[in-house]
């Protein structure tokens, strides 16, 4: 019928096929639940009070570089002979909180571009589906590379990539659940009543299209971290003395031979990270596509 | 009936051409993203040397003043004849990219092999035991797979199948006047490293996809009817999966790109991913631009396949496609 | 002008690129100041030992056995857009490429200046004029190298345009009066008298191409090694040209593999991909140091990179000597070593070209005071400090990140402004005008670098240090043809900037490479290991 490209319906099929759940954290039963979701709990617990209880200052040299783990230092020290745990507890917040702010704007962003696209249709529609269509073909770490080529890769930088890449997707999910919704009683009933688009928006639409989209929010959050991890991994990392876990990948990847932790401790705290937080989301979206 | 082409003929023709609209935009989309970022490519270019004459003479040279839109128009007039432009070190982009482009293909090709295989057999054997322990442990492993970062997931298997046992290479070398598929082994670990996360990711969609299909009509018609499990699975259960699975995997076809720059990269692999990288390092705008497009032609091209296995998997989608 | 002159650095700024794009590319040592080099017929194979020594077995010692074969595989980096163009390149893996397809009028062993391919490399009675006779060499295609092909490679060299890292250095050349009376002999005059041409230029780039040629992937040199295939970014492969007018090399086959992380490159030597990593990490070296089945070839103060700070003297508040001494006394440079070297270098002494000839070893070391540095800083009233620093090379923020911790003890806050590596150099102004950033230099000798570097004539002066009595010395170090009149002149020099100069050397990161056992006879010139008589044992 128009020449809107395809492409996006691709987000939209595994809109259809999930229904309003996210299917990520699908399936993995109350026991697996537990399994998954307890190590990662105790990970984000820590990246949050992590540098109030670390032993050591952020960036304090305390032994030689690359030693491995002892009585003083339980995961032993990096390359500037910093006591890694020290280190460790005090890089997680910046991992928590940029994708988290990236996944809330593009959550924000997202929803409220599909909403308004899926319950006015015709033109507006047509012309956001086609700049969505087109953002969607990017991969993150591309639009992140070139834009960090100029800015640098600051967390306002990380957050517009993600939310460029990311809220596509989202916005597909939104607009078809917004058109099917659009079409139910009560929506019609609000509109018969002469209530504002706004209004209508907010009050009769969004609450049934959270839930996917919360649930979505996982994967967002996921790519955030990615995103920052790998970027981090690629050289463009936050400033010193500030640490994250994959800046510490970066840097104590050469010493691996000497402390292995100096790699595995930070890789296994993204990894339980990714894990409770798609699993928190999972839960939550849970409730309200109830 | 003889002058109307056939609809599944006219569709795609039609996706062609949508499809070719969406890679224009992102050529205008590329291109702005370089010319508006901060800082003058001649003065980062001549680095230590930059006096402003050296800077007027180098912007010049490059092109750099003239009005936006006709540098953009100058530069996709080369793209579309094959002129891809010049790297600052003078080599023309176009064999290079041609040949990384190439390297990369096979890489995917492979990764994506191996994506869809995890996709399917973990998501379709998980689907088909909703509820049971098995469903379970599938999925906490696949949660796993897919939080657990490639680079990470590289590291691992370079220390374990390259090291201990030593089975592939750590690092995956093309060398000179050769093509990667001289020694196929230097292709596992990094397909592998790229296939999991994406494959772990398709599998919950899969699994979702094979949850719905088991209760729709045909396939409960088929069972009461008493078919054996087999045949219910492979003619009516899966064909019905296959539409919107094959839309999740050309999503998934983003990860592998958007991977190929870490992995590539770790695994020294002479692709498009290790370009993109080295290019954003120097800043070399004419390879970022055309490895940049050559990315989302790869997204597009996937995407326009999975609908054409949607619509043939599907015959009620031929005519709506 | 001056902006032509030292262009050549560029060459630096590139080597301290991103860890992406570029690894390490050659060192530019200078030489010794050798004036009168005499050199053998068989110049290339003569004496060894002046490469880096080995750790554990011998890397480069004495002549390899006669009958070796073989390949050898060399992880290196490099850029994906490299052409193979000797005038214009900025990857190691380019230039190992360069070193064995080509040959050069003279080079460096270690910090030895040696004759090429040039039978005689001589200076009129002033240095004003430079006369160069070759030997007898043939091209890979048959044809024999003339004085045309030299000319031409000088005046190519010489052309911004064409070479712009390399131009500034031979811009002293007076191109339009380059002689051939003959077939093998070149005539150069120079616009201003250089009794060092030949050390300081010559001995540091003198690849000879075919008249007419930029290389490329066709290239042919008069080398030991014919190109046989080149693809930007992955690999260069070479094998041994058989027609060679000196002794013929023993390998079969040289393969340049490019990778460009250093982990993975010591992964491709361990994974038997490669036989020799080129460049690897200290860390690596140091969790290696017990496998038996890796080499760690270690390059010492004579293939190193000086690393350190640098003060600007005329920008407050280093304007004043006390807060320069007071920083001078408050870094532990054997701190320094040991952490971000983990003890693979040397400690440093302020000045550059330490293990090179004429250097100032005479200037007592300079130890730390604590208590010393915190009353000057006190009284100089300096409590809060900010220095510009970015990974311009391997291990300069580590080391920014421990200075913030040493001037801590004495009593000062530093703040790191931290750079992206790749727009380090991108505000000039604004490294010329900031009081305090990280600096690193090849390690080149004393003279070399002082006139690169510091006096009214450099162009990146980063530390202030010039004036009429310091310009004059370094005038005369350059000019002067008699050897010791020279040396003595470079002395002089650096005890001036000991004395006055803001630039902290804490140390020398020395070059690490690793090879497997049994690859002997590796040579380096500039850091760029040459296997022309290096052999394999099965």
């Amino acid at each position: 019928m128009t020449a809107r490209a395809d492409v996006a319906e691709a987000s939209g099929a595994t809109a259809g096929a999930t229904g309003r759940r996210s299917a990520i954290a699908a399936g993995v039963g109350r026991y697996g639940l537990l399994l998954v979701a307890l190590p990662g709990v105790v990970v984000v617990v820590l990246a949050i009070i992590g540098p109030w209880i670390a032993p050591h200052p952020l960036g304090a040299s305390v032994a030689p570089p690359f030693e491995p783990p002892s009585d003083d230092h339980l995961f032993g020290t990096d390359r500037l002979g910093r006591d890694l745990w020290s280190q460790a507890l005090h890089g997680g917040r910046r991992l928590l909180i940029v994708p988290l702010l990236a996944a809330i704007a593009t959550v924000f962003v997202g929803g409220a571009v599909g909403m308004i696209a899926g319950y006015l249709r015709g033109r507006i529609d047509a012309l956001i589906l086609a700049t969505l269509d087109l953002l969607l073909v990017l991969p993150g770490v591309l639009v992140l590379l070139v834009l960090a080529t100029g800015w640098g890769a600051g967390p306002l930088v990380i957050v517009i990539a993600m939310v460029l890449t990311g809220s596509p997707f989202l916005a597909r999910l939104a607009r078809t659940a917004t058109r099917e919704v659009s079409q139910a009683p009560f929506v019609q009933v609000s509109v018969t009543q002469g209530d504002g688009t706004f209004t209508i928006l907010r009050r009769d639409v969004l609450p049934n299209v959270l839930g996917p989209l919360l649930a979505d929010s996982g994967m967002r959050f996921l790519g955030a971290l990615y995103l920052v991890a790998a970027l981090s991994l690629l050289g463009f990392g936050p400033q010193t003395p500030e640490t994250d876990w994959g800046v510490m990948i970066r840097e104590n990847a050469e010493g691996a031979g000497l402390n292995i932790w100096g790699l595995a401790l930070p890789a296994m705290m993204i990894a339980l990270l990714s894990i409770a937080v798609n699993v928190v989301l999972q839960t939550v979206s849970d409730r309200f596509a109830r | 009936m003889s002058a109307r082409p056939n609809p599944l003929v006219r569709a795609v023709v039609r996706r062609l051409a949508a499809s070719v609209a969406v890679l224009l935009g992102v050529s205008i989309l590329l291109f702005s993203a370089t010319v508006v970022l901060p800082g003058d490519p001649a003065t980062r270019i001549l680095g230590r040397e930059a006096t402003p004459e050296n800077v007027e003479a180098l912007r010049e040279q490059m092109g750099l003043d003239r009005p936006v839109p006709v540098q953009y128009a100058d530069w996709l007039g080369g793209v579309v004849t094959g002129d891809l432009g010049t790297a600052s070190s003078g080599r023309p982009v176009g064999p290079l990219l041609r040949e990384r482009a190439s390297n990369s293909l096979v890489l995917a090709a492979f990764a994506a092999t191996l994506t869809v295989a995890i996709a399917l057999v973990v998501g379709v054997a998980s689907g088909l035991r909703v509820g049971r322990p098995e469903d379970s442990a599938l999925s906490v492993a696949a949660l796993v797979g897919v939080s657990i970062p490639d680079f990470v997931v590289a590291g691992v298997l370079v220390s374990l199948f390259a090291f201990t046992i030593e089975w592939f290479p750590p690092v995956s070398l093309v060398l000179a006047g050769g093509s990667p598929l001289d020694r196929p082994s230097i292709l596992v670990l990094p397909a592998v490293a790229l296939a999991v996360p994406a494959g772990a990711w398709a599998s919950r969609y899969v699994r979702a996809a094979v949850v719905d299909a088991r209760t729709a009509p045909n396939v409960e018609a088929a069972r009461l009817a008493g078919l054996s499990p087999q045949r219910v699975l492979f003619r009516h259960l899966l064909p019905g999966v296959i539409g919107p699975t094959a839309q999740v995997l050309a999503a998934a076809t983003g990860f592998l790109v958007g991977g190929s720059v870490v992995v590539e990269q770790i695994f020294a692999y002479p692709g498009m991913g290790s370009l993109l990288a080295s290019a954003v390092a120097v800043e070399d705008i004419d390879v970022i631009l055309a490895t940049g497009l050559a990315m989302a032609v790869a997204v597009v091209t996937s995407f326009l396949l999975a609908d054409l296995a949607g619509a043939l998997a599907n015959p009620r989608l031929r005519t709506g496609l | 002008m001056t902006n032509e002159r030292w262009s050549r650095r560029r060459l630096l700024k590139l080597t301290g690129g991103s860890m992406l794009a570029l690894a390490v590319a050659p060192v530019l040592i200078g030489c010794n100041d050798d004036d009168d080099p005499t050199p053998t017929a068989t110049s290339e194979n003569g004496g060894g030992g002046a490469g880096p020594t080995a750790t554990s077995t011998a890397a480069a010692t004495e002549a390899p056995p006669a009958a070796s074969g073989g390949r050898v595989r060399i992880a290196a980096g490099g850029s994906a857009t490299e052409v193979f163009n000797p005038f214009n390149n900025s990857g190691s893996a380019g230039f190992g490429g360069f070193y064995h397809v080509y040959d050069s009028l003279a080079w460096l062993a270690g910090s030895e200046v040696r004759l090429g391919v040039a039978e005689s490399i001589e200076p009129n009675e002033d240095g004003s004029e430079w006369t160069i006779v070759l030997k007898e060499a043939i091209f890979h295609d048959g044809t024999p190298l003339t004085s045309a092909d030299v000319a031409y490679t000088l005046r190519t060299v010489a052309d911004p345009e064409q070479a712009p890292t390399l131009a500034g250095g031979f811009s002293v050349m007076d191109v339009a009066n380059i002689a051939t009376p003959d077939d093998r002999t070149v005539v150069v005059p120079l616009t201003t008298p250089r009794g060092d041409f030949l050390d300081a230029e010559l001995a540091i780039w003198s690849i000879v191409v075919p008249d007419g040629s930029l290389g490329g992937e066709g290239a042919i040199g008069t080398g030991p090694f014919k190109l046989d295939a080149f693809e930007a970014g992955s690999s260069t492969r070479m094998v041994r040209n058989d027609d060679y007018w000196d002794t013929p090399a023993l390998l079969d086959e040289l393969e340049i593999v490019v990778i460009n992380d250093p982990t993975a490159r010591l992964n491709a030597l361990k994974g038997g991909e490669a036989e020799f990593a080129w460049e690897i990490t200290p860390a690596a070296a140091k969790a290696e140091e017990g496998n038996e089945d890796i080499v760690i070839n270690r390059g010492g103060a004579p293939n190193s990179r000086a690393l350190g700070f640098a003060a600007n003297t005329l920008v407050p508040p280093f304007d004043n000597p006390d807060a320069v001494r007071a920083l001078k006394l408050a870094v532990d440079r054997q701190a320094f070593v040991n952490t971000v070297l983990l003890g693979f270098g040397e400690i440093g002494n302020d000045l550059v070209g330490k293990g090179l000839p004429g250097y100032a070893d005479g200037i007592p070391q300079t130890e730390r005071n604590v208590e010393e540095a915190a009353a000057l800083f006190a009284s100089a009233g300096i409590t809060e400090l900010t220095m510009l620093t970015g990974e311009v090379t391997a291990g300069a923020v580590a080391a920014s990140e421990l200075l913030v911790q040493q001037l801590a003890e004495a009593g000062v806050t530093l703040t790191l402004d931290e750079l992206p590596a790749d727009q380090y150099y991108a505000d000039f102004g604004r490294l010329f005008s900031t009081p305090l950033q990280t600096a690193w230099f090849i390690n080149r000798p004393a003279d070399v670098h002082l006139t690169s570097f510091t006096g009214s004539n450099s162009g990146f002066n980063i530390t202030g240090l010039a004036g009429e009595e310091y310009d004059g010395l370094l005038a005369s170090a350059q000019t002067a043809v008699d050897r010791d009149e020279r040396l003595g002149f470079v002395q002089q020099a650096q005890q001036y900037a000991f004395d006055n100069d803001g630039l902290v050397v804490w140390g020398y990161q020395e070059d690490l490479n690793a090879s497997v056992p049994g690859l002997n006879g590796i040579t380096y010139t500039q850091s760029v290991p040459r296997f022309h008589s290096a052999s394999l044992e099965a």
